[in-house]
């Protein structure tokens, strides 16, 4: 079996493709014939020029025997070197060459790894990704390439004729897709709801709508505000907690050694952990800082909280076995009263609430004065933990955010100890042994991705690549690896088709190894091992031994702009942009032009066709809602004490080893029934009487409803559908007021459920 | 009668079928109207499935049959020792907890020795769909074995929803679509505290929003009209659960401190199958995880029994509401491990021997396929499809036992020989793991 498994990333097929039902050209002449056709193909057989009666029809659209300049060429020699890896049994990447049906498979297919890359475009022939791959030099130009290796994996190349048989053959069967239907002009209306809406959460105005309506360009500046509002502000974070992999859905077992504690002291701190690198990066965004930043900073927003983590990994042995001392009494040598300094300075605490029946275990280890500052002290036998709120670590611990500055620690400046809350407390800079730069060393980022004596930090290697990058690793990358002996042969034999892969990886990896653990605390010794960066055409000569180098290396990829062009488009569309699109790279150059000002990116991008002109209407996602549901009812406690409810409807998520991010898009029974239950709760915190400060008033229901159209579903007075909801909502007031039982109050709720429930609120784009 | 205290009586064969139509409010007609359809048009009355799986490429071949082999590691807990356990009317070696599933459960259970080729993680959704072999509508594209068999089954079996329910920890499509994630906890948040009192604000609610919408839906862009009848028909759907599957979630969480366990997935499933939610339905039970790092193979040890345990759980559930002739279960990962541990630490991925175990009505119990020393640890033969036993030349080639192994889940689901050659391109039915 070749060795391809990483092999170039072409995807799936779009059943829906039109295709000329009589397979012919567009000319109007008829396919050439496949002579090597398959059982069942209407084609016939043996070689030669096909007429009309070898012609496939349809799917089953054929090869040609086509013609390369002055020669004739036969197209099935080129791929049939390619079946070994892309054919009907072992269809590498999703794609099967196989000539039965081929056209369907490849043209205006888009391929799954190289998102948004059609396998073959039928509007410009020398764009398809299948000449790229073949012939990088002189088809990569025509479009952000995704730096896929050149195919054949491990050879040459294809030769020059065998490429010029390739275009001829692919030129051909481009002329006989029909051309797609006319797109669907997306409504200006839908258009501007769609892109306030994920900026801000709002709906346009109708002046806003007025004034684009006059003039197209009036868009623009209209983002331009919407970009600079602190409702844009918590949707990015929202936004960049997600792409930056920060979300927490690992733990802090290995980390903070199996940290315990009081609950919601635990949940806290998670959140904090989470939050800290996305806020880091709303900071960089914010201060029109190359966005870049985000793999390279050593300024982080943090709470005391969250240092206090920091510092726990920061330790040595030494420090990991250092004695604490726990007392009910104040010793007689301690002031009075005992201060957090004394017991600071003396690992000695002082816990007089710690009940009398619970047998407490005096002498500490780190991990245990840890979960005493967590608020845990462990009793001995049968008796339950003793669980309290410890004073020395205070709930705004957990809210005092600030930027913090990471230096580098050493034997004369040496980190802070965890336990130092005072110091920890007042901190605007942060000495530490580790040195932390950069989303993917943050201890929410490594707790997603855990690693072990094995894998050794190679899933945390390709899960930066995947989040700066948007792209893996692939056996086929040409990129001439760096002599090293960080490649593990053990585990990746050279004769393996798994060294393609970690040729590249494993010396990448040592930045992380020589910085971590395994369990992602300070690494006790450093690996000796050569880091080097090389990767889908990219190399950086200059070894690079900590993450911060690591993080220079991704920031200097050329890769890196395109990446971010994609990720706003998976935000506003739910799907991936064509890469190859004109307007797309002209975005990225722009980017990259501009420095990386993410904001002016985010300008530039959604006041573009890739997002104005996009059809697909999704449902409205848990990322999405509260900040519109807020936005639109001006109060922003609207979704606290939703929280199990919105955890029914889907969010944005990643998964391990995707590069696109897993986006719920369309209606589901499940979610129809998420989001039923999510309003009726809504509904009961948005109606309710003048002074209760809620925003709909049962005492006066006519403003109430108006108030649910115009606010809640965004259907502005002179918006086309104003008035029809209106009426739709006035009597369903009506008939809910007039079941048994009702009141003003109830009849309100009803009709706020049923607007929240509509598709103007859990729809976007519509 | 109350809906909920029918729904308690259980439901089998006619009578639960005259039962399950008067709790869910779906006439019986419609009920078994589809599954009669298709046998009657000479194919296999089609089975609801029920896969079990996990990215993580948990040490399931470890203990299952076939695990007995030189060098084999084991766990010192006498709890998985090594027995013969009887599968119809064959003998296989595997561990204890094996062996003491219920007769008629292991008259059903067969378990497919194969490779999946792969050794990454993330190479889950690759396995799933079959490296490529599964193909998607019109034989385009590829897909997920489960979406596959769902687009097959779903209308046969006529079921509220045609794409799978996923409360497994894997990310599972549909047609290439996402599917989102809803656990059993989730389930029981949305349809156990359903009151009946508030229908009529519900058919309320139901005709506003047909109002709201009626002019878009004449009159709105193909992608408006598209998502405005997406939304319609998930209402409707969401209508016909209703408070039918709350009664029958009842019990769950079954531990309140450990919320989607095996078991609260497993009953979820059961339940939504007896009302015939989805075509599938994707759980992750878990049999030791990611275990490189499991001193003493702890983890594995109480996972795997667990695991088991959760099996046989599931079983008494299709027996209770009447379904162990309805569904097909299978168990199947990204990847096999390593039978011999490194020293006392753990066991790592093994792309070349992986252990899938099918329990259902079209199976012919017995343990198909087997393995060969390779290297430092075990590989999986070719297959003979007709006798089943592992070869080493002619039969199903080793690097075809994965797609072997989804032709043979095809089968047993119901799917036709012509469907299954023709939406996957590669392997051959083991014609003798069917019944």
């Amino acid at each position: 079996m070749a060795a391809l498994l990483c092999a170039a990333a072409l995807g799936c097929a779009d059943p829906d493709r039109g295709r000329r039902s009589d397979g012919g050209r567009a000319d109007g002449a008829a396919p050439p014939a496949w002579d090597g056709a398959a059982p069942g193909d209407g084609g016939g057989a043996g070689g030669g020029a096909g007429g009309p009666d070898a012609a496939a029809p349809g799917r089953d659209a054929a090869l040609p025997q086509g013609d390369a300049g002055a020669g004739v060429c036969d197209p099935t020699t080129t791929l049939t070197t390619c079946q070994a890896c892309h054919g009907p049994q072992r269809a590498e990447a999703g794609l099967d060459l196989s000539p039965l049906g081929l056209a369907d498979r490849i043209v205006g297919v888009e391929s799954a790894r190289c998102a948004g890359r059609l396998l073959v475009d039928p509007e410009d022939p020398e764009r398809s990704l299948m000449l790229a791959l073949v012939d990088p030099v002189r088809y990569a130009a025509a479009g952000q390439s995704c730096a896929l290796g050149l195919m054949p994996p491990g050879s040459a190349g294809l030769p020059a004729e065998g490429i010029a048989c390739l275009e001829s053959y692919l030129r051909d069967i481009s002329a006989t897709v029909e051309p797609p239907p006319p797109p669907d002009t997306t409504p200006l209306d839908g258009a501007l709801a769609k892109v306030k809406t994920l900026l801000t959460g709002d709906a346009p105005t109708a002046d806003e709508r007025a004034a684009v309506v006059a003039d197209a360009a009036a868009l623009r500046p209209l983002l331009e505000a919407w970009v600079e509002t602190p409702a844009f502000e918590a949707k990015l974070q929202a936004f960049l907690q997600t792409a930056l992999q920060q979300d927490f859905v690992g733990a802090l077992e290995d980390q903070l050694d199996k940290p315990r504690g009081l609950r919601a002291r635990l949940r806290r701190l998670e959140a904090n952990l989470a939050e800290s690198f996305a806020r880091t990066a709303v900071r960089v965004v914010r201060d029109r800082r190359p966005f870049t930043d985000v793999l390279t900073t050593r300024d982080w927003e943090l709470t005391t909280a969250a240092a206090i983590a920091l510092a726990y990994t920061d330790q040595n042995d030494g420090q990991r076995s250092q004695a604490h001392t726990l007392l009910r009494r104040a010793p007689a040598d301690a002031p009075r009263p005992v201060t957090v300094e004394w017991m600071v300075a003396n690992r000695t605490w002082v816990e007089p609430s710690i009940p009398a029946e619970c047998d407490f275990i005096g002498g500490l280890q780190a991990d245990q004065a840890l979960d005493f500052l967590l608020g845990l002290v462990r009793c001995r036998g049968n008796q339950p933990d003793y669980r309290f709120e410890n004073q020395v670590l205070q709930d705004s611990d957990f809210s005092d955010w600030r930027t913090v500055t990471l230096t580098n620690a050493n034997a004369d400046n040496p980190p802070p100890a965890f336990y130092d809350v005072p110091t920890l407390r007042d901190a605007t800079s942060m000495r530490l042994r580790v040195r932390r730069a950069g989303f993917f060393t943050t201890p929410a980022f490594l707790a997603n991705y855990p690693t072990n004596d094995d894998n050794l930090f190679r899933v945390t290697t390709n899960q930066a690549l995947i989040v700066a990058l948007q792209t893996t690793f692939a056996s086929g990358d040409p990129t001439p690896p760096f002599e090293s002996d960080a490649v593990d042969e053990r585990h990746a034999d050279p004769a393996s088709e798994c060294y393609g892969c970690h040729k590249l990886l494993d010396p990448m990896r040592v930045a992380f190894w020589d910085a971590f653990s395994p369990k992602y605390q300070r690494a006790q010794a450093r690996t000796g091992l050569a880091a080097q960066f090389a990767f889908q055409g990219h190399r950086v000569e200059e070894p690079m031994q900590t993450p911060i180098a690591f993080g220079r290396a991704l920031a200097s990829h050329p890769r890196f702009k395109t990446a971010w062009v994609q990720r706003l488009c998976y935000w506003a569309n739910s799907q991936a942009c064509n890469e190859a699109d004109p307007a797309f790279v002209a975005i990225a150059d722009a980017f990259e032009a501009s420095g990386f000002d993410f904001k002016a990116l985010i300008v530039d991008l959604f006041a573009s066709p890739l997002v104005l002109d996009v059809p697909l209407i999704s449902v409205t996602r848990a990322n999405h809602f509260c900040p519109l549901v807020e936005a639109r009812m001006e109060d922003a406690t609207l979704c606290d004490g939703l929280g199990a409810a919105l955890g029914l409807i889907p969010k944005d998520e990643f998964s391990r080893g995707d590069t696109a991010p897993a986006l719920t898009a369309t209606p589901s029974t499940f979610g129809f029934a998420a989001a039923e239950a999510l309003c009726e709760r809504l509904a009961g915190k948005l109606v309710g009487a003048a002074d209760s400060g809620r925003a709909l008033n049962p005492a006066e229901p006519d403003a109430a409803v108006h108030r649910v159209v115009e606010k809640l579903m965004g259907l502005h007075v002179g918006h086309p559908r104003h008035d029809a909801a209106l009426a739709a909502l006035q009597a369903h007031y009506e008939a809910a007021r007039a079941l048994p039982g009702a009141s003003n109050g109830s009849a309100l709720r009803a009709v706020a459920t049923v607007a929240c429930l509509s598709p103007d609120v859990m729809g976007v784009g519509l | 009668m109350q809906r909920r205290q029918l729904l308690k009586l259980g439901a089998g064969g006619l009578a639960g079928l005259c039962l399950r139509s008067l709790a869910t409010g779906i006439p019986a007609g419609l009920l078994a109207g589809p599954r009669s359809a298709w046998a009657q048009a000479g194919g296999v009355a089609p089975q609801s499935l029920i896969l079990c799986t996990s990215p993580s490429g948990d040490p399931f071949n470890a203990h299952a049959p076939g695990c007995d082999v030189a060098g084999a590691s084991a766990p010192p807990d006498d709890r998985l020792r090594r027995v013969n356990v009887q599968l119809g009317e064959t003998r296989v070696r595997a561990a204890q907890p094996w062996a003491a599933l219920p007769r008629a459960m292991r008259d059903r259970l067969a378990f497919v020795l194969h490779r999946t080729n792969v050794n990454a993680h993330p190479e889950h959704a690759k396995v799933m769909r079959l490296l490529g072999a599964a193909k998607g509508p019109g034989g385009n594209g590829e897909d997920m074995l489960v979406s596959l068999i769902a687009r097959h089954t779903a209308d046969a079996l006529g079921t509220i929803q045609r794409e799978p329910v996923n409360m497994g920890r894997a990310a599972m499509t549909y047609q290439g679509r996402v599917l989102g994630r809803v656990t059993p906890s989730q389930l029981v948040d949305l349809f156990a505290g359903q009151d009946a009192a508030l229908d009529d604000l519900t058919t309320l609610r139901d005709q506003t929003l047909d109002t709201l919408y009626a002019d878009l839906k004449q009159t709105g862009t193909r992608a408006q009209r598209d998502f405005l009848d997406q939304y319609a028909r998930s209402q409707h759907q969401a209508r016909q659960l209703g408070q039918s599957l709350g009664a029958l979630l009842q019990g769950i969480p079954a531990d309140p401190d450990e919320p989607n366990s095996a078991a609260d997935q497993v009953r979820a499933a059961a339940a939504m199958a007896s009302l015939r939610v989805a075509p599938a339905y994707v759980l992750t039970i878990p049999f030791g995880g990611d275990n490189h790092a499991d001193p003493g193979l702890v983890d594995e040890t109480e996972q795997t029994i667990a695991g088991i345990a959760a099996f046989r759980l599931l079983w008494d559930e299709l027996v209770r509401l009447g379904l162990q002739d309805e569904v097909t279960v299978c168990q199947w990962n990204v990847f096999g491990r390593t039978f011999e541990t490194r020293g006392n630490a753990g066991r790592n991925h093994n792309s070349l021997a992986h252990t899938a175990m099918i329990l259902g009505p079209r199976v012919q119990p017995g343990l198909y396929g087997a393995l060969v020393r390779q290297g430092d640890d075990w590989a999986a033969q070719g297959i003979d499809p007709r006798t089943g036993q592992g070869v080493g030349n002619g039969g199903i080639p080793p690097g075809e036992t994965l797609a072997s192994l989804g032709k043979t889940l095809c089968a047993a689901v119901g799917l036709d020989a012509a469907t299954i050659d023709a939406d996957i391109r590669a392997g051959q039915v083991i014609r003798a793991a069917l019944a």
